[in-house]
């Protein structure tokens, strides 16, 4: 009933490395310092790293999932509960996929009008972005893995510019050392999940892997390299802004940009919003092509009919939130949504799996 | 072929859409703003600016607009009135506030570059004894513009004689609680643009002024430097002078019966640039020479802190360092004034120069 990809439309097991950091840094690297800074002050970066150890465990029980049911989740939702409540289930996740790409793209949208574009509507840059992501979705999971790994490239020289806020921080900034109460760093921990959020689309690249279970160190190495990421960002954020100062700082990782001095750019945060977009793109599209997968295996339907479908849905719902509360609020809400999925969703699901397997060999 | 017409019908919508393009030779950059106080309301604004005639080999000439109103948009928007080109703030590169003004309070001020996406981080703020208009009216060199020749005698003193401050710089230390921000304090002097020293700020306020000597004391104590002269008399109304080739500053705070204490360690070491008439080929003299510096800076030092300490204003930070120490909480504040400071200073001298 769902048939696996031929050899020809899959890639090879490395690529999980690229797919799976491409998805977790994003949009929310601008600016997660001051959402995790205001519980756990100077001592963020330790729930950075907690979350990452986090996602690692996360990561480890999806793999036990997907090679145990040899399938994407839409297949294993349907032997495990059956088709109605299975379908419902899956229907879930293609929603989820469908609003993680609302956010990435609003979100990304409004750094576009805020920073640069104040005079434009906020439609035009929705559209041009959901056309190009089309457009790339519409070749194939190779083209979205492509565009992944491009995007990784592109965005690593952004690491080197981290120099100059370096030169004008204070180290000070970051004692006292380990001065953190147990719940602030629970809040802080919980506020960092946001941020790592995506790597679920394994849930439906999973049979694209060529090997797949061989595919499982390279999903470890994206964590970590994502954590390693968010680490630098924060700590150089922290010797840069005071913590109050940061308390004002909606994007706090653009804002670090602002004191690059080059020779020949003297603004250099416009330059690194435009190589952003190289960043925000995979996200954005293997979020719609995972949606769209997700409807086509559930409802038999071409993927391209559901491809179109879904952008018109994101497009319209994108035009709904108008100004940075609705933003804000929205992406609360994502993150709530998100917390309960990855933190309790997999391992029922692993659970239930595993007592399923058992319940039909007997 | 059969997409095309729908790729065109996109096309022309979507340009419809592009944003009013920027061409640089139709554009006004605005490249320094003042304020000066006019009455406790409303005050001016003087935005300076540099016009290039077109042809070769055509001298800048200088352009200053000015307008008066309650808030920088508004004035923004007046000026943009005599201007015969649109005026754009992303090249802003010096802020100047009338000290009267800066009594009154910038917040309201700062605030709208902190906010303007299009203002860099790197721009120098600076406090002014004197109208901020004449400032920008006056041309100083032939070359460079007034907000470019502005910059660049505030950027020379920051590495020799006043402490390193930027629009961020001053943000943090605002907006930090054991901090208080400071800038270079400049005037006009006949034709030429003077630093005075450094304006001391509580919150958004302007509290005092320091002369250049207590800055460069100010500056030994914030950051770690490699520059400057430090002058010790000897006796006899002689003079040493020593050329710092690194100094750094220890802070250790303590908290004793409910009293802070602060100890400052300066590590200086120097080079000495001017003799006195002092046989340097003897090791006593020089050991005796370092004995003075280091008593000179630590009466200077001590004094200086003392007078922050007076003035309730922490631009070394005493509080941030504190709470680095866990010892800042809400006694600090009420505390500050009764802080005791005990400054040492170990100091080493080499022998310099060509001769002996």
């Amino acid at each position: 009933m769902y048939p696996l990809p031929k050899e020809d439309k899959q890639v090879s097991p490395y690529f999980v490395f690229y797919l799976i950091h491409s998805m977790q840094v994003g949009v929310g690297i601008l600016g997660f310092e001051r959402i995790i800074a205001q519980s756990a002050r100077q001592n963020a970066w330790i729930a950075v790293i907690i979350a990452g150890i986090i996602m690692i465990g996360l990561v480890f029980l999806s793999y036990r999932i997907l090679n145990r049911g040899k399938n994407d989740i839409v297949a294993i939702h349907h032997d495990v509960f059956g088709k109605w409540i299975g379908g419902m289930f899956s229907l879930y996740f293609i929603l989820y996929y469908a609003i993680l790409v609302l956010v990435i793209l609003r979100t990304y949208e409004e750094v576009i009008q805020v920073w640069v574009f104040p005079d434009v509507g906020a439609w035009v840059f929705l559209l041009i972005i959901l056309l190009i992501a089309y457009y790339y979705v519409i070749g194939g999971f190779r083209v979205v893995t492509g565009i992944s790994f491009l995007g990784v490239i592109y965005g690593l020289p952004l690491l080197l510019v981290m120099y100059f806020p370096l030169k004008n921080g204070h180290l000070g900034n970051l004692l006292p050392l380990f001065d953190v109460t147990f719940r602030e760093l629970y809040e802080a921990t919980k506020g960092m999940t946001l941020n790592f959020l995506g790597f679920e689309v394994l849930f439906m690249f999973y049979p694209f892997i060529k090997k797949a279970t061989k595919s499982e160190k390279w999903a470890y190495f994206a964590v970590i390299f994502s954590t390693f990421i968010y680490l630098v960002t924060l700590l150089v954020t922290f010797v840069y802004f005071s913590q109050e100062q940061l308390k004002t700082t909606i994007w706090a990782t653009l804002s670090l940009w602002k004191i690059v001095d080059l020779t020949i750019i003297e603004r250099f945060e416009y330059v690194g919003i435009c190589i952003w977009f190289f960043v925000i793109l995979p996200n954005i599209c293997i979020g719609l092509w995972c949606a769209s997968r997700g409807m086509h295996r559930l409802f038999s339907i071409r993927q391209k009919t559901s491809l179109r479908f879904i952008c018109l849905l994101v497009l319209l719902s994108a035009l709904f939130f108008r100004d940075r509360q609705l933003v804000d609020t929205l992406n609360d809400i994502v993150s709530q949504i998100g917390l309960y999925t990855i933190y309790f969703y997999i391992p029922f699901l692993y659970v239930v799996q595993m007592i399923m397997k058992r319940w039909k060999k007997t | 072929m059969k997409k095309f017409p729908i790729l065109i019908l996109f096309l022309a919508a979507i340009s419809g859409c592009t944003p009013g393009t920027k061409i640089l030779e139709d554009i006004q950059l605005i490249q320094a703003v003042g304020y000066d106080e006019m009455n406790g309301e409303e005050f001016k604004i003087t935005a300076g600016a540099t016009y290039i005639p077109p042809g070769q080999n055509t001298e800048p000439r200088n352009l200053v607009f000015t307008s008066v109103g309650k808030t920088t948009k508004q004035i923004r928007q007046q000026i943009k009135t005599n201007s015969a080109k649109p005026i754009e703030t992303g090249r802003v590169g010096v802020v100047l506030f009338q000290q009267e003004v800066a009594k009154n309070g910038i917040e309201r001020h700062i605030d709208n570059y902190q906010r303007d996406a299009n203002i860099g981080r790197d721009i120098h703020l600076v406090t002014t004894q004197g109208s901020t208009e004449e400032i920008l009216r006056t041309r100083y060199t032939e070359g460079d513009s007034v907000s470019q020749h502005i910059i660049d005698v505030v950027d020379q003193n920051m590495d020799h004689t006043i402490p390193d401050s930027n629009l961020h710089d001053f943000l943090s230390q605002y907006y930090a609680k054991g901090y208080d921000p400071f800038m270079p304090y400049v005037s006009k002097d006949e034709d030429q643009l003077k630093v005075l020293g450094v304006a001391l700020y509580k919150k958004d306020k302007l509290v005092d002024t320091l002369s250049l000597k207590e800055s460069y004391i100010l500056k030994l104590l914030y950051e770690p430097i490699r520059k400057g002269q430090f002058e010790t008399e000897w006796k006899d109304g002689r003079y040493i002078s020593t050329e710092n080739l690194h100094s750094h500053t220890d802070y250790k705070i303590k908290k004793e019966r409910g009293r802070y204490h602060v100890q400052l360690t300066i590590h200086y070491n120097g080079e000495v640039s001017e003799s006195g008439g002092m046989d340097l080929t003897k090791e006593k003299n020089i050991k005796k020479m370092e004995r003075e510096v280091s008593k000179a800076i630590e009466k200077k030092a001590q004094k200086l802190v003392e007078k922050f300490i007076a003035l309730g204003v922490d631009p070394i930070g005493l509080g941030e360092r504190a709470r680095q120490q866990k010892l800042y909480d809400k006694n600090w504040e009420e505390n500050y004034a009764d802080l005791s400071v005990d400054v040492k200073s170990k100091v080493k001298i080499t022998q310099g120069g060509i001769i002996e």
